[in-house]
């Protein structure tokens, strides 16, 4: 029920705007403002000092009451100015296997000549990401999003908010940005090894995952794939890093459909090929894919994989494009 | 998540600077013991964050210890722990130990907040200029801490500008709300009373003494504002207790009840006293007052207000300086004044026989006594010897010195003893005009005692009989009239010009603080008002600070569009050549700067080619570069626009 009313008040909150297209430039009637907190309590503090100056008749007293009244409402002001022509300039939501966490790529921007302190910004119910925006300048962000099932998914509503200047007041906007993010199936744990080929290549077994070997670590450059980004390293509050694996090559092989077995549901099959697509990649062996009313001609590199994780990930879910 | 985010050491150094600058000024005011128990947590604190990294809060049992010695201490000295004093001490110890244990930013705020009311605390106390600047101040450090803990890569100069700012930007709606916000008359509720707190001032008692310890006060009793002309210091007699009860030793007034007639003339003064706090209800005024709304005379012609001015307090008054009173009292009351105790001054009793022979006329025996004084080389002295029991006998015929109570004393003794019916008044004398805002100051310092004697058909008229040993006294004060021998407060005997001036303009100031800012009350919002031509009452007074509100609320906004549009020449006309060229579908990239931008548009325009470069490199030279004259901005944009009309 109350998750209900939130929702609908979310909703109430975009009025119909989900998703839209960047850049997104906050409005000022996209953006709401209550106390916090702390700020119930000033409200209260105010109250009692009132009271007290009214009861003593203490001229000074109401005289550093509405000062501070005044800077209560000045931090409304503010913390609303604070937000008031931020612009969504630039995303990106990288692939993930199912299971993992979202990463999201964010640019923020800021034209209007101040800095932007005390800016945080959170998928709901995630943990916020904090940052601030120099005055004219941009700042780029990574934030995480809970992860979801397999398919295509808009990054689904994004909170950002500030408590600046002095933490009474908050206030927040929600953004529902058309940037769009492939969910992999996620690959089978311990699944067997694909099927021996009758392609053309002279292809060998991949060896059962022994073959990868862990290499070092190296800084999170665009497109490197998910899985191999550092999460342990991440979560402990490290920069993003890649984990770089020195592989031996291979041959060529089919990855089809029809060789898993029959008893798997369509989601086991997608996880087994999935699992099967990366050993072969990580043996840098060339392979193929072929999914009901899909064939992809063997092939090798980052792009191939991509294209076949892709296809992987949308087999039967509705393109949303 | 945001509530319990640790404050930072940085943070914390900044919030125990606000609790110290908060507790600083209250410290002293309070009693000793307190003011340990209120700075050993913030020593403790101090010496907590001496290192890079502090040391973990202290164990919350040692607090909670700390916080009953604290409730006991209060209990032990004041034996409540409720009331303005015992709560302000008690509020003091406890917000030290509330710093102590302040870990997240939720802490921080119950600390700045509890730094807020204790800097309210001040104002029971006192509410100085000094008070209200060291608030002020610790106000400003609270918010600056309150930033800092919001915002921990802010350095000093940013943060403590910051707040300045803030509270500066605040100060007009806080002005607005100052003035329409309602005032009442009564307060809400009471405080149990910290007891009376020893304030000099006058007494309705007088032995030979009381006076004198009173002139060596350099304190101001009150000011006066004069409409018209400031009377002459030979006419300025401000009227306290009338004394008509003597036992021998000491005068005392008698219970006041209402006066049966009002005093009429035609010589009326208006003028406007503001009293310091004291315990009596006396309004000090001129002779003779009829009493305005909320005042009341009593029989002996003492002006009363509704109740005693326990804060300082402004009433407008008015005097007819011709009246006559007295003139229908009855004879019983008459005979009241006449009575002096069995066998005390026989001497005094035995001349004044004398007097009463010599001279038939009642006026005459009042004439005789006052060239008796005068010409009995009488000492007016702030150091008189010592009397004995019958201190009117002892000073007329043995000593010969004395002050204004001894004269006053012996005279009216004199009186009586003469068959004339006579009292003593107390009051002030004289005072001293304050050529900066022009009110008349009257200090302790000027307190004064007098006789009245009844004759028929003048009534009651004043006798001073000081003026007849010592003139100067009534004329220039008592400095004047003191051999320069004397102990006097420094403050009353100022000799030297500069620091005569500096003195009365501090005081002015002073002055116009307590009227305009302290004074500010339900009475004086309400004649404001009453001068606009509106009702100050609880209706009108919402609509206009609703009206103000909504005023203030537009003016915010107003500033805030204002400066969104702050953009340089040079930056409105690329953005403006910008938008020309996206309605052509050329539109910069999100990582491209101008002028890669340019270069790309010129490919896709050759003929405009060079414009475009040349465009971009002087905006981003101008944008991007040191500094340069406003000319070349201006410049740029010329050309923009002046390209884009040939162009477009």
């Amino acid at each position: 029920m109350r998750q209900n009313l939130r929702e609908r008040m979310q909703r109430w909150m975009l009025r119909g705007r989900a998703p839209e297209r960047l850049p997104v430039t906050l409005g000022q009637r996209r953006i709401y403002v209550l106390p916090t907190g702390p700020g119930l309590s000033f409200g209260l503090l105010l109250l009692a000092m009132l009271v007290a100056s009214l009861n003593y008749t203490l001229s000074l007293g109401f005289a550093l009451t509405f000062v501070l009244a005044g800077v209560g409402h000045l931090s409304m002001v503010r913390a609303h100015r604070n937000l008031l022509g931020v612009t969504l300039q630039s995303g990106r939501c990288d692939a993930v296997f199912a299971g993992e966490p979202r990463i999201l790529l964010l640019v923020m921007q800021e034209q209007a000549g101040r800095g932007r302190p005390s800016l945080s910004i959170m998928h709901t119910e995630s943990a916020p990401t904090s940052f601030s925006i120099p005055a004219k300048a941009s700042q780029s962000l990574s934030l995480a999003a809970p992860a979801l099932p397999r398919g295509r998914h808009a990054v689904g509503r994004l909170r950002l908010e500030t408590r600046h200047p002095l933490g009474l007041i908050v206030a927040w906007s929600y953004f529902e940005p058309a940037i769009f993010g492939l969910v992999y199936p996620a690959p089978e744990a311990d699944a067997p090894s694909a099927p021996s080929q009758q392609g053309e290549g002279e292809g060998r077994p991949i060896p059962g995952g022994d073959g990868v070997l862990f290499d070092s670590l190296r800084p999170y450059r665009a497109g490197d794939r998910p899985r191999q980004i550092a999460w342990r390293q991440l979560a402990r509050g490290g920069a993003l890093a890649t984990k770089h694996f020195a592989a031996e090559a291979g041959g060529e092989q089919w990855l089809r459909w029809i060789d898993c077995p029959a008893t798997l549901d369509t989601e086991a099959r997608l996880s087994r090929l999935c699992a099967w697509a990366l050993r072969a990649d990580e043996a840098k062996q060339r392979f193929g894919l072929e999914l009901p009313g899909r064939r992809i001609p063997p092939g090798s590199g980052a792009a191939h994989l991509r294209e076949v994780l892709e296809s992987l990930a949308l087999y039967g879910v509705a393109d949303h494009a | 998540m945001h509530k319990a985010a640790p404050v930072d050491r940085g943070g914390q150094l900044w919030i125990l600077a606000a609790v110290v600058l908060t507790l600083l000024p209250l410290l002293p005011r309070l009693t000793l013991e307190v003011g340990v128990i209120a700075s050993l947590p913030l020593l403790w604190q101090g010496w907590r964050l001496r290192n890079a990294s502090p040391t973990p809060t202290p164990n919350r049992l040692v607090l909670l210890l700390m916080a009953i010695v604290a409730v006991a201490a209060t209990v032990a000295r004041y034996g409540t722990a409720f009331g303005r004093t015992p709560g302000l001490a008690l509020l003091a110890m406890l917000l030290g130990l509330k710093l102590l244990e302040t870990r997240t930013r939720r802490d921080a705020h119950i600390t700045i907040q509890l730094c807020f009311f204790v800097q309210l605390g001040y104002f029971l106390l006192e509410q100085s200029v000094v008070t209200a600047l060291s608030a002020f101040a610790a106000c400003i450090l609270a918010l600056t801490a309150l930033l800092r803990v919001e915002q921990p890569d802010l350095s000093l100069k940013p943060a403590l500008s910051g707040s300045a700012r803030m509270v500066g930007i605040a100060l007009p709606l806080a002005a607005l709300l100052f003035v329409l916000f309602p005032r009442i008359d009564s307060p809400l509720w009471s405080m149990p009373s910290d007891g009376a707190s020893a304030t000099t001032g006058m007494s309705d008692r007088m032995r030979p003494g009381t006076i004198a310890d009173l002139s060596l006060s350099g304190e101001i009793a009150f000011r006066v504002e004069f409409s018209g002309p400031i009377p002459p210091p030979a006419e300025r007699y401000f009227r306290g207790p009338v004394m008509s009860q003597f036992n021998g030793v000491e005068w005392q007034s008698r219970p006041a009840i209402r006066a049966a007639s009002l005093p009429q003339g035609s010589r009326r003064i208006d003028y406007v006293i503001t009293l310091e706090p004291n315990q009596n209800r006396w309004l000090f005024a001129l002779e003779h007052a009829t009493p305005r709304d909320g005042q009341t005379l009593d029989a002996a012609n003492v002006l009363l207000a509704s109740a005693a001015a326990r804060t300082r307090v402004r009433a407008a008054l008015t005097s007819f300086t011709d009246a006559r009173i007295g003139l229908d009292i009855s004879p019983a009351h008459l005979a009241t004044n006449l009575e002096l105790p069995a066998g005390s001054n026989p001497r005094v009793a035995a001349f004044g026989a004398r007097l009463r022979q010599d001279n038939p006329a009642p006026a005459d025996r009042v004439a005789a006594a006052l060239s008796f004084l005068r010409k009995g080389d009488f000492v007016y002295t702030l150091s008189p010897p010592r009397l004995g029991r019958n201190a009117a006998d002892d000073f007329l015929f043995e000593t010969r010195q004395g002050f204004c109570e001894h004269f006053a004393n012996a005279f009216t003794v004199l009186m009586r003893s003469a068959g004339v019916p006579a009292r003593v008044v107390a009051g002030y004398q004289g005072g001293e005009v304050n050529p900066i805002d022009g009110t008349l100051v009257v200090r302790q310092s000027d307190a004064h005692a007098w006789s009245e004697v009844w004759l028929a058909e003048r009534g009651w008229v004043r006798v001073d009989p000081t003026a007849a040993a010592a003139p100067r006294r009534i004329d220039g004060g008592l400095t004047a009239s003191l051999p320069a021998s004397d102990p006097i407060p420094g403050l009353v005997r100022i000799e030297s010009q500069w620091l005569r001036t500096l003195r009365n303009r501090a005081e002015a100031m002073s002055h116009a603080w307590n009227t305009w800012i302290l004074g500010y009350n339900a009475q004086r919002q309400r004649d404001l008002f009453a001068g606009l031509g509106f009702d100050a009452d609880w209706r009108n007074l919402t609509i206009g600070l609703v009206v103000s509100g909504a005023l203030w609320q537009a003016a915010v906004w107003v500033g805030m569009f204002r400066s969104r549009r702050r953009q340089t020449p040079a930056e409105r006309a690329w953005q403006l050549l910008l938008r020309k060229l996206g309605q052509r579908g050329i539109e910069p990239a999100i990582s491209e700067g101008p002028i890669a931008f340019a270069a790309r548009a010129g490919t896709i325009h050759p003929e405009w080619h060079e414009a475009f470069a040349d465009f971009a490199a002087r905006y981003a030279r101008l944008t991007y570069g040191p500094t340069a004259p406003a000319a070349e901005a201006e410049a740029l944009r010329l050309d923009i626009n002046a390209w884009l009309t040939r162009t477009f």
